[in-house]
């Protein structure tokens, strides 16, 4: 066995690997924003008393749980766009459309997880105490007024935990944008450690990245629990 | 009582699940290529042992035309490939088992010895030669750049500049781009896993233009023309792409059986025969 060289590799790869590391954490930014809005939307939708919306919905989060990430993601970056471009042909016989991987990869991140989010928020709007909305709406509270003012604030607290442990994940899955070659950790690392054969330098300090970032990650979701229970 | 029975029904399910797994690891560790008499350490070589075995196993990354399984007749086909099976024929090997593996992996499959050898038209620099022992040259293939059909503006290297091309990791031509990625004469990189991937890539506009074996892209566009690419030509290639396969430094017996094999393959004409068969000439040959 050759013997291990890590400063090389610490030499060359880190500086690449601090533009990834940019990559990695705007994407999360994103694709989570993106996440907490559809999560929002669909776990209303879920809860409303139109009967149509809701199948529709349940057919929509049933796919999306029921397709491996990855699957979601090759999808976004090489076929939707395809159809798309398909689509607009019938007007415009040269349209053709293409995602980047960027693009690709907030909308696949963005919608798995939203509809994974969508469940904790329905669950957590459904473990608020009936007795609230039937309060509200005796003080003259329209449904609407009530749950946007009444009941979603305290069932934030209740969503908390989850939710930040689907954002901690989420930094893991940026891994799979590897594969619709977004420049992320893994993909510089693998081209890396693929020209100079440093594989166990290269992959321990990708490691390490990972680290780097979920660690505070965790740490600030920790503080903002505990924060937030300090009016119950 | 309904705890501790709980706890038991716990600890008897995962010592159950260990036993599984230790059982597991212990029946494949009986596979005869582990037995101890047989480590090259102590006396039969691999060669012998692949003779003993009457199969050769081939490390590849599936890239046609090289050395890959033809889907419709399920062979081992290709320029690598024809040349290896003869090799093993002319040593008395009976088989030769293709094992698919990323091609950044090939030699790193190849230290793990989950093959014998590696044939997939790898090119021989000093990086690679730390981690494994080349052959003598099979034959010489250089670089192609791949283009959109209706793309009139990529004559070559130097017309890259604002333009995104796309690399397979683990290759020459991917450094070669990240090198001129960062001089400022490409544009952007994009990295991808397979000649198929950066193909599909080129054909929906995911890139400008693709930079990776002549002969692959030769083949792939005579046996695809729905494919909205065209190979630069006239193109000054970049590499003179020396291509050899790869064996573990430890493997010499191997090496010079194959070495031996090749050198005659090339002096009877069936090199040239095969490099010709797939749209290769003698510009191709190799001392």
């Amino acid at each position: 066995m050759s013997r291990l060289d890590f400063q090389t590799a610490f030499e060359e790869l880190t500086p690449l690997l601090l533009d990834s590391l940019w990559v990695v954490v705007t994407l999360v930014i994103f694709s989570f924003a993106l996440a907490l809005v559809i999560g929002m939307l669909i776990a209303l939708g879920r809860l409303s008393k139109n009967k149509f919306l809701n199948g529709i919905l349940v057919v929509f989060l049933e796919t999306v749980r029921g397709t491996p990430l990855l699957v979601q993601l090759l999808y976004v970056y090489y076929v939707m766009p395809e159809i798309i471009s398909m689509i607009g042909q019938i007007w415009d016989p040269t349209y053709h459309v293409n995602f980047s991987a960027y693009t690709a990869s907030i909308l696949g991140l963005g919608v798995n997880y939203g509809c994974y989010l969508s469940e904790v928020f329905r669950s957590s709007i459904q473990s608020i105490d009936k007795g609230q909305m039937e309060a509200a709406l005796a003080l003259g509270y329209t449904s609407r007024k009530a749950m946007w003012h009444i009941i979603i604030p305290q069932s934030l607290q209740v969503a908390l935990p989850p939710t930040g442990n689907y954002f901690t994940a989420m930094v893991k899955d940026t891994s799979l944008c590897a594969f619709v070659t977004l420049g992320e950790i893994i993909l510089t690392t693998q081209s890396y450690a693929s020209q100079t054969f440093l594989t166990i330098e290269s992959y321990t300090i990708a490691a390490l990245v990972y680290l780097v970032i979920s660690l505070p990650l965790s740490q600030f979701v920790r503080v903002l629990e505990r924060r937030s229970r300090r009016h119950v | 009582m309904k705890k501790s029975f709980k706890l038991a029904l716990v600890a008897i399910l995962s010592s159950v699940l260990l036993t599984a797994c230790g059982g597991g690891q212990a029946s494949t560790g009986n596979t005869p290529e582990q037995t101890p008499a047989q480590t090259p350490a102590e006396g039969k070589g691999t060669l012998e042992r692949i003779k003993e075995k009457g199969v050769l196993t081939v490390l590849t990354s599936n890239d046609a035309p090289f050395s890959y399984i033809d889907t419709k007749t399920n062979e081992f086909t290709g320029i690598d490939a024809e040349i290896i099976k003869e090799i093993a024929k002319r040593l008395g090997i009976e088989k030769v088992e293709p094992k698919v593996t990323k091609f950044e992996n090939l030699l790193l499959d190849l230290n793990n010895k989950n093959g014998d050898i590696v044939a997939d038209a790898m090119w021989v620099k000093p990086e690679r030669e730390k981690v494994a022992t080349f052959t003598d040259l099979w034959y010489q293939q250089s670089d192609g750049l791949v283009v959109q059909k209706d793309d009139n503006s990529i004559k070559g290297l130097d017309d890259l500049k604002d333009k995104v091309v796309g690399g397979q990791k683990g290759t020459t031509f991917l450094e070669l781009l990240n090198q001129m990625k960062a001089e400022g004469k490409v544009k952007d990189v994009k990295v991808f896993g397979s000649q198929a991937e950066l193909l599909l890539a080129l054909n929906t506009k995911k890139i400008d233009a693709v930079l990776t074996d002549m002969a692959v892209t030769a083949y792939t566009i005579k046996n695809d023309p729905t494919l909205n690419v065209k190979m630069v030509t006239p193109y000054q290639p970049h590499f003179p792409g020396p291509t050899a396969a790869a064996v573990r430094k430890e493997d010499t017996d191997l090496l010079e059986a194959v070495n031996a094999e090749l050198k005659k393959l090339k002096e009877e004409g069936f090199i040239l025969e095969v490099l010709k068969k797939y749209g290769l000439s003698e510009d191709n040959m190799a001392e």
